[in-house]
C-alpha cells in the first residue's frame, strides 16, 4: 500500500498537479516555490532526481509493464563485446519527415547520436535536435503512469475504457470520433488509418503541426492541383533566392540542402553558387547568403508582386531598387535558378513563386516535383480550427490525442482546453506529462521513438524503418497498439505491422532484405517517384493577401532548437545558445535597432505586448538585420507544465497567435531581465575581419591568398617538429559553416560535457568545448555575419603549457594539446594565457550536480570533478580507438572523425594527420585561403580556417 | 580637502605632541633609561586600555568572518567567487599582490636603511618589520584559496613521489610560490633575530615570574656580553644585506606572474620594476599610517618625532612618482607600440565602464600624494592618515585594473565577459584586514614597539655629539 | 665552620656596572693590564670597538651559492632528466626560467645559515650562566655596562675590587663564578 501511496504522490508530483503543489506550499513552502518556479539549475536538477527516486516506487505499484524487463547481463548477449560500441540505425523526425541517424551503444545502453550516410536526408550528417534526443529517452519525466482525470490508474483500466470507444465506434460507424497527431510519413500509420477508416467510415483524424508546413503544402496544391512535394537540387542551382527561407535550416532535408549548398560555396575547390536573401528577420539562410536585402511583410509582398511580374511578365509593379539586378541574375541563369518562399508565406504566395520557378525553367534540373510523402488528413476541410468549433458544437464525442500538445500549441485565440473540455471521452499519448495530458480526460505515457518499431520516410520519400534501440525504460504505451485496440481487442504488435508495411517490398518477413534494411537504416528504392503533373493555368492568378496594415507587425517563428515547444524538457536544447542572438534559456523579443530606439528600449527591457484584448510581458533583444515593420516572437517558450528544466522558462507567445491582425500595442514596463547570452560584447565590432575572416570573390580572384597578412607567420625561437606518427589537425571552411549548432551539441554529447542552468550561464560559466563566434560586419541596421567555430587550436607552441606549474597541460608526440584532470590544481592561469579562451573551468561540480543519468554518458571520456580546468581534446577517445586498430593491423592510425566533424551537415570541419600522404586536412591547410586565427601570437595553430569568401563582385558589399 | 579644512584640522591637533619641523630624532630629554623605562611600560602593564580591547575585540570579529567564509569556500567551491569566464582570476589574486606590496615597506625601512646607516629607521624598524610579517602572513593565504582544488597545493612541492612526477618550473607561479615561501620565513626569522636583545631587556625590566620566564625563553639566553653583541651585529648586518635584494626580487617575480604571460595589458617587460615601485608606495604608506595611532596611543612621541613624518612623506612621494612613471610607460608604450589589441584594451582601460577605478587608481596613487610636497601636511597626523589610506585604497584599485580589466578584454571579442564580485570575495578581503590588526594588536600587546637596543644607540650618539 | 671551608665558599668573582661605555672599557683596560684574570663585559648595545672581522659572511655566501646550485640542478633534473614533458614545444632545459628560484634559494638558505651560524656564535639558547647570579647583569641589557671578573687569586680578587672603584663603578659585587 506505502508503495501505492508513494505512487499516488510521484504522480502528483511529476504532473505538477496545482492543488497538489498548493498543498506542498503549506507544507513545505520552499519545495512549493521550486516546483512553481524553479529557475536555478541546481534546484531543477534536484528535482529532477527526485522524480526518478518517486518514479521508481511508481514503477512498482503499476501493473500491466510490458514484457520484458531492464536488467543487468548475467550472460553477455550475442556479439556485444565489452568495451566495444554497438551501432544500431534509427531516424530522427521532425514535423513528420525523417532524418536516418545511428545510434552508439555501450553495453547495450545508447550514448550517442550519429547521422546515417546511407539515409538521403542525412548524409552522416544530424542536426542539434537529433543529438539532443538522447537526453530525451532518458529523461525520468517519463516515469508516470496512467491516468484519469489526473488520478492514477491502471492500463488494463485505460484498455477497458478503449475497449468501449470500440464498441462505440462499431455503433457509430466512427462518428464525432477524432484522432488528432502530429505530422506523419509513416506508412504503418497510414495502413492503421485506413484500416480505421474500413471499419469506421465516418472517423476523422487532423495531422496537425504548431509550426507546420500546410502553406507550402496549400501551396504546391494550388500549382499543381494535387498533394506533391517539392525537392530542390541545389547543388546545381547557381542562383537562389531565398525570401524569408528556412532553406537550410528547417525545411524538409535541411542537412541534404544545407550539404548541397555548402558543396559551393568554397571558390577554391568549386564554382561558386549565388544566394540572395530577402527576409524580415534575420535566418541561417540569410545569414550566409552573398547579399541580404531587408524586406517587412508588406514590402515582400511587392517584391513579390514585381518579381511576378518581371519573371512571368504583366503589368510592371514597381520594386526596390536592388530588385532588378536580382531578376537579372536569375534571367541570365535561367534552368539554373530557383526561388524558394519560406513556410510562413500565404500559399498563393507560393503558388506564385512556384510558378515562377516554372518560368524561369528550372524544374528537373534544380528542383523536382514528387508524389507527396507526408499522410494527408481525412479530409481537407479539416483544420484545427474546424475541429474546435466542431468540439465546442458537441459534435466531437471523442478525442485521441497522439504525440502533440495543442492545449499549449494552438493558438491562444481557439482556446483548446475549454473546448477539450467539451468532449466526453479524450486520451492524450505522451512521453512526458504536459499541459494537454493534464487537460484530457484520459492520459497516458507514450513510449519513446528509441523503445518501439515503426517507420518513417524522408523529404524525398525513402522510408526507414526504426528499431529499438532498448528495451522501454519506462512502462509506455504504443500509439500502434492504442490504435489498434480500436479495431479489435488484440492488436498485433508494432513489429508485425511494421513488417505487414514492408512484406512486398522486401519480400517475406523475415530474410536478408530485411535485415539489410535495419542495417542500412533506409529501404533501399522507396524514394517518391518524379511526378511530370503540369503547372496549372490559374496557379499565377490567386491574388495575395494584403498583411496587416499595422505600423508593427508581430511575426511568429519556431524557436530553432525547441521548435513548437516539444523540446523544453531537454537542457542541452535550452542551454545551446541560438546562432544569431547567442541567447539561451529564453525567447526574448526580438526587434530592429530602430524601432528599439524608438522605444527607447536596450537589450533585457521588458516590454508588454497586447493584441486584441490578449497580452504578454516579455524582455527583448535588439538584432541587427532586422525589418523595422515587424517584431518577432519565438515559440516553444513559457511551458507552463513541463519539467524543472523548461517549465517557466521564457514566454509563452502562443497566448498571441490566431489574433487578429491588427496593430499588436507595445509598452515599455520599466522592468529589465537578464538575458543568458554567451556573446558578451557589444554585437557591432569592426575589426571582427581580423578574426572571422572574409572578402569578396572578386578580391579572391584577383589574389587568391588576400586574406593572409605579411607578416604571417612569424619567426619564431623553437621549431617544434612532430616525433609522433601522426601530425593531428583541423581545418575549418568559415564559407561552409551556417552556424547551426549541431556541432556544439554534438562535441557536448561526446565528451560528457555538462549543462550549467541559466544562473550560471548568465555568471559566463559556460562549459562548451566548442563555441561558434557570431560577428558583425557593418552598420547596425543591415551587418554582415561571420560565423566562427572556436575550439582548442592545439598550438604547437601552447601559451597555457608553461604557466602550468604542475605540468597538468602538455604537448603529446602526436601535438595534441593534452589535458591531464588528476594533475590539475586548478590555478587557471592556462586560461588566462589562452589568446582562444577556449578552456573552460568547473567552478562548481557541474558533472555531479548534473544529475543525468549515468548510462547516458560517454564511458570512453573522464568525467570532469570539481576544480580542473577542461578543454578540446580532439576527441582524443577517438583518436586512440584509431590507434588500436592501427596497431592492430600494423599500420599508422588516421582516419579519425572528431565528434563534431562528423555532425556537421555542410562538412566545414576537416580532421586528419597532417602528415600522411595526401591527406584532407593537409590540402586544405595549403589552400590559398587558410589562414591561422590569431597568427600574430605565434602559438603556431593545429587549426586553421579558411576565409569566408561572399559571392559579390564589390568587396564592401561584404562590409569587409 | 580645501585650505580651510587644512588649516581647521591642523588647529584641531594643535597640541604639544604635535609633529614639528626641527624635531629631532629622538626628544634630548631621554636617556637611555628613560626609553627603556618608557618603551618596556606598555608590554609589562597589567591591564590595558579599553580602546585596545574594543579594536582587538572588532578585528577577531573579522577573523572569525575570514574562517566562516574560507570554510564556506573550501565546502562549495570557488564557484561562490564572482570569477568566470573569461575573468578567471579576481579577489584572490588581487588581494594576494595588494598585502605582499604593503609587507614590503618593513623589509625596506628596516634593512635597505640599515645599510644606509640612517638613524631615523631605529624608531621605526619593529613597527615596520611587524607590520611586514602580518601582512606576509595575510597574502600567504590567498594562493591557496586561489585554486580550484586548494587541498592539492603541496603538489607545488618538487618532492620526490610514487608517481615521479616533478612540478612545471617554467611557471612563473611556481616561482612566486617560491618566492613568497623565502620571504615570509627570512621575514619572520628577521623580525625574531632583531627582537631578541629586547627580549632580554624585557625579561630583566619583568618583575612577575611568568613574564619573566615567558621572555626568558624568547630571549635565548642572550646578556649582552660583548662577544654576544659582535657575532649578533655581523649576523645582523648579513641580515639586511640578504632581505634587501630579497625583497626587490619578490615583487620583480610578483610582476612577473603577469608579465610572463601572454595575456593582453600583462605582457609587459615594464611589470617587474612597476610592481617594485607600487611596493614601495604602499608599504611606505602602511607604515605612515600605523605610525600614527601607535605614537599616540602607546606614548612615543619623544622617539617617532616630526622628523620621521617628514622622512616618510618624501619617501611616499618620491615611490608615488615612481609609481607614475609606470603608468606613464605603460600608456606610453601602448600609444607607441603596433598591437591593436593592446592599444584597444588601454582605450577601454582609460574610456570604458570601469574607467572610473583606473582614473581612482591614478587620483590616489599618484595625484594625492602630491600633497606631500607640504611639509605642513608632511606634519599633519590627519592628512598623513588620509592620505596613506588613500594610497592603500588606490593600490588595490590598481590591481583591479591589472587583474580583472586585463582579463575582461581578450583577443578575441567573442570571448570579452564581465566581472561581478560577490558577498564571498568581499568577506575574505575584510576577513584578511581583520587578521592583520589583530596580529598588531597582540604583538604591541605583548613586544616592545620600538627596537630598544637600537634605540639606544642613537641617543648615546645625540648625547655624545652635544657634549 | 673551619678555615679550609671558607676559603672552599670565599667568591671568585666581581660583577661590576658601570653608567657609560667609557667607564667600563677604561676599567677593562685596565683590569686586563693588571691580570687579574678572565674578564668579561656585558653591554646594553652593540660596543662600539671596532668588532674583529668574522667568516659568517663567507660561510653565509658559501651556502648561497649552495643553495643556488642545488635548486638548479634540481630544476634542470626534473625538466630535462626526470621528467621530460613536451611543454608548449619548449626546450627541456629552458635554463632561463629556472634563475628565479634558484635566486630565490640562494637567498633563503643563506638567511638559514646566517641565523644559525650568528645564533650559534651568540650563544643562543645557553639559558645558564653562573654570572646570572649576579644582580648586576640585571641591568646589562637595560642601560648599565657590566664587568665580570673571574679572579685568579683572592689577591686578583681584591685587586680588581680597586681598579673597579677607581673606575667609579656604580655597584660592585662578589660572585662565585
Amino acid at each position: 500500500m506505502s508503495s501505492v501511496n508513494a505512487q499516488w504522490r510521484s504522480l502528483e508530483e511529476l504532473m505538477q498537479d496545482p492543488d497538489f503543489v498548493s498543498r506542498v506550499e503549506q507544507e513545505f513552502p520552499m519545495l512549493g516555490a521550486a516546483l512553481s518556479a524553479p529557475r536555478d539549475r541546481r534546484q531543477a536538477l534536484t528535482l529532477m532526481a527526485a522524480s526518478l527516486a518517486l518514479a521508481g516506487a511508481g514503477l512498482s505499484g503499476c501493473d500491466g509493464a510490458p514484457e520484458g524487463h531492464l536488467i543487468p547481463a548475467v550472460r553477455m548477449p550475442s556479439g556485444v563485446v565489452p568495451g566495444m560500441p554497438d551501432y544500431y540505425s534509427s531516424a530522427h523526425v521532425e514535423g513528420g519527415y525523417a532524418a536516418g541517424t545511428v545510434v552508439k551503444h555501450f553495453m547495450g545502453r545508447p550514448i550517442k547520436v550519429e547521422g546515417n550516410p546511407f539515409h538521403p536526408a542525412s548524409l552522416g550528417a544530424t542536426s542539434p535536435i537529433a543529438q539532443a534526443e538522447l537526453l530525451d529517452f532518458y529523461d525520468p519525466r517519463r516515469a508516470w503512469g496512467m491516468t484519469q482525470a489526473n488520478l492514477p490508474r491502471s492500463r488494463s483500466a485505460l484498455e477497458q475504457a478503449l475497449g468501449e470507444q470500440r464498441d462505440k465506434l462499431a455503433a457509430t460507424g466512427g462518428a464525432g470520433f477524432v484522432i488528432l497527431t502530429g505530422a506523419s510519413t509513416s506508412p504503418t500509420l497510414a495502413a492503421q488509418f485506413d484500416a480505421l477508416r474500413k471499419s469506421y467510415p465516418q472517423i476523422r483524424w487532423l495531422h496537425w503541426e504548431a509550426v507546420g508546413r500546410e502553406n507550402a503544402e496549400k501551396g504546391v496544391a494550388l500549382a499543381y492541383g494535387g498533394r506533391f512535394e517539392l525537392k530542390p537540387l541545389l547543388q546545381d542551382a547557381d542562383v537562389i533566392l531565398a525570401i524569408d527561407s528556412d532553406l537550410l535550416s528547417a525545411a524538409p532535408g535541411h542537412l541534404r540542402l544545407a550539404r548541397e549548398f555548402a558543396a559551393r560555396r568554397n571558390p577554391t575547390r568549386a564554382k561558386m553558387n549565388r544566394l540572395y536573401a530577402i527576409e524580415a528577420t534575420p535566418s541561417l539562410t540569410g545569414a550566409v547568403a552573398d547579399e541580404r536585402f531587408i524586406a517587412g511583410p508588406r514590402e515582400t509582398r511587392r517584391i513579390l508582386l514585381a518579381l511576378a511580374a518581371a519573371l512571368l511578365g504583366g503589368a510592371p509593379v514597381e520594386g526596390p531598387p536592388w530588385l532588378d539586378r536580382i531578376v537579372s541574375d536569375l534571367r541570365a541563369n535561367r534552368g539554373r535558378a530557383f526561388i524558394h518562399l519560406g513556410p510562413d508565406h500565404a500559399p498563393q504566395a507560393h503558388a506564385l513563386v512556384l510558378a515562377m520557378n516554372e518560368a524561369l525553367g528550372g524544374r528537373q534540373a534544380v528542383y523536382t516535383l514528387l508524389d507527396a510523402v507526408t499522410h494527408a488528413s481525412s479530409d481537407d476541410s479539416l483544420s484545427l480550427a474546424s475541429l474546435v468549433t466542431d468540439m465546442r458544437a458537441g459534435q466531437v464525442s471523442s478525442l485521441l490525442i497522439i504525440d502533440s500538445n495543442p492545449v499549449y500549441a494552438a493558438p491562444g485565440a481557439l482556446n483548446f482546453a475549454e473546448a477539450l473540455g467539451r468532449v466526453e471521452f479524450s486520451l492524450c499519448l505522451s512521453a512526458t506529462p504536459n499541459e494537454t495530458t493534464a487537460a484530457a480526460l484520459w492520459a497516458a505515457p507514450m513510449i519513446h521513438p528509441w523503445e518501439g518499431w515503426s517507420d518513417a520516410r524522408a523529404f524525398d520519400g525513402t522510408a526507414s524503418v526504426m528499431q529499438p534501440q532498448a528495451l522501454p525504460l519506462y512502462q509506455g504505451v504504443e500509439p500502434y497498439h492504442v490504435l489498434g485496440l480500436l479495431l479489435r481487442p488484440d492488436p498485433p504488435p508494432a513489429l508485425d505491422l511494421v513488417r505487414q508495411t514492408w512484406n512486398d517490398r522486401l519480400g517475406g518477413a523475415v530474410g536478408d532484405a530485411w535485415i539489410d534494411a535495419l542495417a542500412q537504416g533506409v529501404i533501399p528504392n522507396s524514394a517518391s517517384p518524379v511526378s511530370n503533373r503540369p503547372l496549372r493555368d490559374d496557379a499565377a492568378r490567386a491574388a495575395l493577401p494584403e498583411p496587416s496594415s499595422a505600423a508593427t507587425i508581430l511575426l511568429f517563428r519556431p524557436d530553432p532548437y525547441l521548435l513548437d515547444g516539444r523540446y523544453a524538457d531537454n537542457p542541452w536544447l535550452q542551454e545551446l545558445p541560438r546562432p544569431l542572438s547567442k541567447i539561451s534559456w529564453g525567447n526574448p523579443l526580438l526587434i530592429s535597432p530602430r524601432r528599439a530606439r524608438e522605444l527607447s528600449l536596450a537589450n533585457g527591457d521588458v516590454v508588454r505586448i497586447t493584441l486584441d484584448g490578449a497580452h504578454v510581458t516579455t524582455p527583448i533583444v535588439i538584432t541587427p538585420g532586422q525589418s523595422d515593420d515587424c517584431v518577432v516572437a519565438l515559440l516553444g517558450f513559457g511551458r507552463r507544465h513541463a519539467g524543472p528544466v523548461g517549465r517557466n522558462i521564457g514566454v509563452d507567445f502562443f497566448e498571441l497567435m490566431g489574433r487578429s491582425c491588427a496593430a499588436p500595442d507595445i509598452q515599455k514596463t520599466g522592468a529589465t531581465e537578464e538575458l543568458a547570452g554567451t556573446q558578451h560584447h557589444a554585437a557591432m565590432f569592426d575589426e571582427s575581419g581580423v578574426y572571422a575572416r572574409s572578402g569578396a570573390l572578386s578580391q579572391f580572384l584577383a589574389d587568391p591568398g588576400f586574406v593572409r597578412r605579411s607578416d604571417e607567420p612569424q619567426p619564431s625561437f623553437y621549431e617544434w617538429k612532430p616525433e609522433g606518427p601522426a601530425a593531428w589537425g583541423m581545418s575549418i571552411d568559415l564559407n561552409a559553416c551556417i552556424g547551426c549548432g549541431a556541432c556544439v551539441v554534438a562535441c557536448q554529447a561526446e565528451n560528457n560535457i555538462p549543462v550549467v542552468g541559466k544562473a550560471e550561464v548568465l555568471r559566463e560559466r559556460e562549459m562548451y568545448w566548442l563555441r561558434i563566434d557570431r560577428y558583425y560586419d557593418g552598420p547596425p541596421e543591415s551587418p554582415k555575419v561571420n560565423f566562427q567555430p572556436v575550439l582548442c587550436m592545439h598550438c604547437e607552441e601552447a601559451p597555457c603549457e608553461p604557466v602550468c606549474p604542475v605540468g597538468a597541460t602538455m604537448h603529446d608526440a602526436e601535438g595534441l594539446n593534452v589535458m591531464v584532470y588528476n594533475r590539475c590544481i586548478g590555478t587557471r592561469f592556462c586560461s588566462n594565457n589562452c589568446p582562444y579562451k577556449v578552456r573552460r573551468f568547473n567552478y562548481f561540480d557541474f558533472a555531479g550536480e548534473e544529475r543525468r543519468a549515468i548510462e547516458s554518458r560517454n564511458p570512453e571520456v573522464t568525467v570532469r570533478a570539481r576544480g580542473v580546468m577542461e578543454k578540446c581534446t580532439f576527441c582524443l577517445q577517438r583518436i586512440a580507438a584509431a590507434r588500436i586498430v592501427a596497431d592492430r593491423d600494423g599500420e599508422t592510425a588516421s582516419a579519425v572523425v572528431t565528434a563534431c566533424e562528423a555532425a556537421c551537415p555542410t562538412q566545414a570541419f576537416t580532421f586528419g594527420d597532417l602528415a600522411a600522404k595526401g591527406s584532407e586536412v593537409a590540402a586544405r591547410r595549403a589552400g590559398p585561403l587558410s589562414y591561422a586565427l590569431l597568427a600574430d601570437q605565434n602559438t603556431k595553430p593545429r587549426v586553421t580556417y579558411e576565409a569566408h569568401i561572399f559571392n559579390v563582385d564589390k568587396p564592401e558589399e561584404t562590409q569587409k | 580637502m580645501t585650505l580651510f579644512q587644512a588649516r581647521s584640522t591642523l588647529a584641531v591637533s594643535a597640541d604639544s605632541r604635535r609633529p614639528n619641523a626641527n624635531d629631532p630624532i629622538v626628544a634630548p630629554e631621554q636617556t637611555i633609561s628613560t626609553m627603556t623605562a618608557k618603551i618596556c611600560a606598555p608590554p609589562l602593564q597589567e591591564r590595558w586600555p579599553l580602546w585596545w580591547k574594543l579594536s582587538l575585540g572588532a578585528a577577531l570579529f573579522l577573523v572569525l568572518i575570514l574562517v566562516i567564509s574560507i570554510g564556506w569556500l573550501f565546502y562549495a567551491g570557488i564557484g561562490i567567487w564572482g570569477i568566470d569566464w573569461p575573468v578567471v582570476w579576481g579577489f584572490a589574486i588581487i588581494n594576494y599582490v595588494w598585502w605582499i606590496a604593503i609587507a614590503s615597506g618593513g623589509t625596506f625601512i628596516s634593512a635597505l636603511f640599515y645599510l644606509a646607516e640612517v638613524e631615523w629607521r631605529n624608531a621605526l624598524n619593529r613597527l615596520a618589520e611587524t607590520i611586514t610579517i602580518f601582512a606576509a602572513a595575510c597574502a600567504a593565504i590567498y594562493p591557496v584559496l586561489h585554486l580550484g582544488r586548494p587541498w592539492l597545493f603541496y603538489w607545488l612541492f618538487p618532492y620526490p613521489n610514487v608517481m615521479t612526477l616533478w612540478p612545471q618550473f617554467r611557471s612563473p607561479l611556481l616561482w612566486d610560490f617560491v618566492a613568497i615561501l623565502t620571504y615570509v620565513v627570512s621575514s619572520i626569522l628577521f623580525w625574531y633575530f632583531g627582537l631578541v636583545p629586547d627580549l632580554a631587556t624585557m625579561r630583566d625590566k619583568a618583575v612577575a615570574p611568568h613574564k619573566r620566564r615567558f621572555y626568558g625563553v624568547l630571549a635565548l639566553g642572550f646578556r649582552g656580553s660583548e662577544s654576544a653583541w659582535r657575532y649578533y651585529h655581523v649576523g645582523y648586518g648579513l641580515l639586511a644585506a640578504l632581505m634587501a635584494p630579497l625583497v626587490i626580487s619578490v615583487h620583480s617575480i610578483v610582476g612577473l606572474d603577469f608579465a610572463g604571460a601572454a595575456t593582453l595589458g600583462w605582457h609587459s617587460t615594464l611589470f617587474p620594476p612597476f610592481f617594485v615601485f607600487g611596493a614601495l608606495l604602499s608599504g611606505f604608506a602602511a607604515v605612515m599610517l600605523l605610525a600614527v595611532p601607535a605614537r599616540r596611543l602607546l606614548g612615543l612621541e619623544d622617539f617617532i618625532t616630526g622628523r620621521h613624518f617628514d622622512i616618510l612623506g618624501k619617501l611616499l612621494l618620491t615611490s608615488s612618482l615612481c609609481v607614475g612613471y609606470a603608468y606613464l610607460m605603460e600608456a606610453f608604450t601602448n600609444f607607441y607600440g603596433p598591437d591593436a589589441a593592446e592599444k584597444r584594451l588601454f582605450a577601454n582601460k582609460i574610456t570604458g565602464e570601469l574607467s572610473p577605478i583606473y582614473w581612482a587608481t591614478i587620483l590616489f596613487n599618484v595625484l594625492t600624494p602630491q600633497l606631500m610636497w607640504l611639509r605642513r601636511v608632511r606634519l599633519n597626523e590627519i592628512f598623513v592618515v588620509l592620505i596613506s589610506i588613500a594610497v592603500i585604497v588606490g593600490m588595490w584599485c590598481e590591481r583591479y585594473v591589472i587583474v580583472v580589466m586585463s582579463l575582461r578584454r581578450t583577443h578575441l571579442p567573442s570571448a570579452w565577459g564581465g566581472y561581478t564580485p560577490t558577498i564571498w570575495d568581499w568577506l575574505t578581503l575584510f576577513g584578511a584586514v581583520g587578521l592583520f590588526i589583530a596580529g598588531l594588536l597582540i604583538a604591541i600587546r605583548l613586544l616592545p614597539a620600538i627596537s630598544m637596543f637600537e634605540m639606544r644607540e642613537v641617543i648615546l650618539r645625540n648625547a655624545r655629539r652635544d657634549r | 665552620m673551619n678555615a679550609e671551608a671558607e676559603t672552599l665558599m670565599a667568591p671568585n668573582g666581581l660583577a661590576a656596572s658601570f653608567l657609560s661605555e667609557e667607564a667600563s672599557l677604561a676599567a677593562l683596560a685596565r683590569l686586563e693590564e693588571a691580570n687579574v684574570g678572565e674578564t668579561r663585559l656585558f653591554t646594553p648595545l652593540a660596543p662600539e670597538r671596532t668588532p674583529k672581522p668574522s667568516r659568517l659572511p663567507a660561510v653565509a655566501l658559501a651556502l648561497g651559492l649552495l643553495g643556488a646550485g642545488f635548486a638548479f640542478g634540481l630544476q634542470s633534473y626534473a625538466n630535462v632528466v626526470a621528467y621530460p614533458l613536451n611543454i608548449g614545444g619548449r626546450p627541456p632545459f629552458s635554463w632561463p626560467s629556472f634563475i628565479p628560484i634558484a635566486f630565490e634559494v640562494s637567498v633563503l638558505s643563506a638567511v638559514l645559515a646566517t641565523i644559525i651560524g650568528a645564533g650559534a656564535l651568540c650563544g643562543f639558547t645557553r639559558y645558564y650562566d653562573p654570572v646570572d647570579e649576579t644582580r648586576a647583569i640585571r641591568d646589562a641589557m637595560i642601560d648599565r655596562w657590566v664587568i665580570v671578573v673571574r679572579a685568579a687569586n683572592s689577591d686578583a680578587l681584591a685587586r680588581s675590587r680597586d681598579i673597579m672603584q677607581d673606575c667609579d663603578a656604580r655597584v660592585i659585587e662578589e660572585a662565585e663564578l
